[in-house]
């Protein structure tokens, strides 16, 4: 008896011990190999819609169509009942006034009731679809086209052509464990954020065939949640000039052709 | 462990011989004494009243076996279903234009739906294949990334999405209090929900009935003396 115990619990505590090294290998393990791979990350981050967009011409009409057809397969409501009855206790009173229809005193009739809630609804204000940033077109503000997914894009200073150009916030690869730790390194040059990254693995890669010296870009997504850009313009240390919200209608009006088509895959919305 | 390995008597005495413990006498194997012998007309009657107990419980076991739970979603209030013939709505005759329209909306609703699904779809295989290439690139590069970009990513688990609203929180709106009341029905009959209950409180009266036996028993010795 107390030798098995002794046994079972021996082949725990090695069992433990290979489990903890192999994750004490696993969190400290950086890259080491000799050859670092020449290749940089970027980050396409996205706000997802906060507001349902407008229903189309047809999508109105079938929900339409699809409330006629469920009150004419049902059966009368209570409120229905009740105008009924109503209506039937009108005419009665009509017919003899010294029935005993005309003693029943009703103080709010359905028709009533239904015309109290309606003003109740149209006293009530919704709160407007469109934001300020929305008025003023301000393409620095995520507040804005609130019924349409929104990306971020950078304007690189680029002193060699001297055009600067619209990307995605990037970062070149300096031996990080893992892309996704590379990218991580990316949120925190942006600004001040709370980003969810969705998954390990890249999502697409870009290589720009005209120019030989440039570097592979593997791009990562992740979904904007909270938190505050950087304003690039006032400062100095940043490779950047400008940033943007932009929807995905305006990307290929900002990205480079051949960059565009790289991502577009990736951006896809539905 | 080694200590059971003497013999278990020679042990008990040289110990309490050192110790100065009484002991309780040696059998050695001899009878133990007789058992009292039991009336067979108690046995019976104890058996029978043994069985009697099971059946009750069987036969309340199969009165109960097919009440289920009730779902009242699945049920219509029997007071509307008294009053189906009053609630009954008046047919509406369709004119033929409005049967078209009917059937024209219906069918543009399917092809929207399924121009709607293939896109998606095949803009689904795009990103997948996407993504699968740049894999295949990384993989290129180097090998270790490859295998870090393929581990799963256990921070997305709790994946949690607040759906789009049709207009924004109003901060100004004061929601009125609102009071609550549970109205759940709590289904208390048969066994479904409460069986242990049920077999506990069967436990309770076995054992009243046991004592009560006892005490007919106690008394029956005392009127005897």
């Amino acid at each position: 008896m107390l030798r098995t115990s002794l046994l079972i619990s021996s082949s725990i505590v090695r069992r433990l011990a290979v489990a903890n090294t192999a994750t004490n290998v696993q969190t400290s393990s950086t890259l080491k190999s000799e050859k670092r791979p020449q290749i940089k990350v970027a980050l396409c981050l996205q706000r997802y819609i906060h507001l349902s967009p407008e229903m189309t011409q047809l999508e109105k009409d079938y929900t339409n169509l699809i409330t006629q057809l469920e009150t004419e397969h049902s059966y009368l409501s209570d409120h229905e009942l009740r105008h009924k009855s109503e209506l039937e206790l009108a005419k009665q009173r009509q017919s003899s006034a010294t029935s005993t229809a005309a003693a029943v005193n009703i103080v709010e009739t359905a028709v009533d009731l239904e015309d109290r809630l309606a003003k109740e609804f149209e006293s009530f204000q919704f709160m407007p679809r469109e934001t300020e940033d929305d008025k003023t077109n301000n393409l620095h503000s995520q507040n804005r086209k609130l019924d349409q997914n929104l990306l971020l894009v950078v304007q690189r200073k680029n002193s060699e052509s001297g055009k600067d150009e619209w990307i995605f916030p990037e970062k070149i690869y300096d031996g990080e464990p893992s892309l996704r730790a590379a990218v991580d390194q990316i949120i925190s040059t942006c600004g001040n954020l709370h980003v969810q990254i969705s998954g390990n693995a890249p999502l697409a890669y870009y290589k720009n065939d005209s120019d030989s010296s440039s570097k592979k870009i593997f791009f990562y997504k992740g979904e904007y949640l909270a938190g505050v850009i950087k304003q690039f313009s006032t400062l100095k240390a940043t490779p950047y000039k400008d940033h943007a919200w932009i929807t995905h209608e305006d990307a290929p009006k900002y990205l480079s052709p051949s960059y565009y088509k790289a991502v577009k895959d990736m951006l896809f919305v539905f | 462990m080694n200590i059971l390995s003497y013999s278990p008597s020679i042990f008990l005495l040289r110990n309490t011989f050192n110790r100065s413990f009484h002991i309780s006498a040696i059998n050695y194997a001899l009878p133990t004494k007789a058992k009292k012998k039991a009336d067979p007309m108690t046995d019976k009657i104890r058996e029978d009243r043994k069985r009697r107990r099971y059946e009750k419980v069987i036969d309340k076991l199969e009165k109960f076996k097919l009440q289920l739970k009730p779902i009242h979603e699945y049920e219509s209030e029997r007071r509307i279903l008294k009053e189906l013939d009053v609630r009954k709505r008046s047919t509406v005759e369709l004119t033929s234009e409005e049967t078209t329209r009917r059937l024209m909306l219906n069918r543009d609703w399917a092809k929207h739906k399924h121009r709607q699904h293939q896109q998606e779809i095949t803009l689904m295989s795009r990103a997948f294949k996407s993504q699968e290439d740049a894999l295949e690139q990384l993989k290129l590069e180097s090998e270790e990334l490859y295998d870090k970009a393929l581990q799963v990513d256990s921070k997305l688990i709790p994946f949690i999405r607040r759906g789009p609203l049709y207009s924004l929180p109003n901060s100004n709106y004061d929601a009125p209090d609102g009071d609550y009341f549970d109205t759940t029905n709590y289904f208390t009959k048969g066994f479904g929900v409460n069986f242990m209950d049920h077999m506990k409180t069967m436990e309770r009266q076995k054992w009243t009935e046991i004592r009560a036996e006892r005490r007919a028993k106690k008394e029956e010795k005392a009127d005897d003396k």
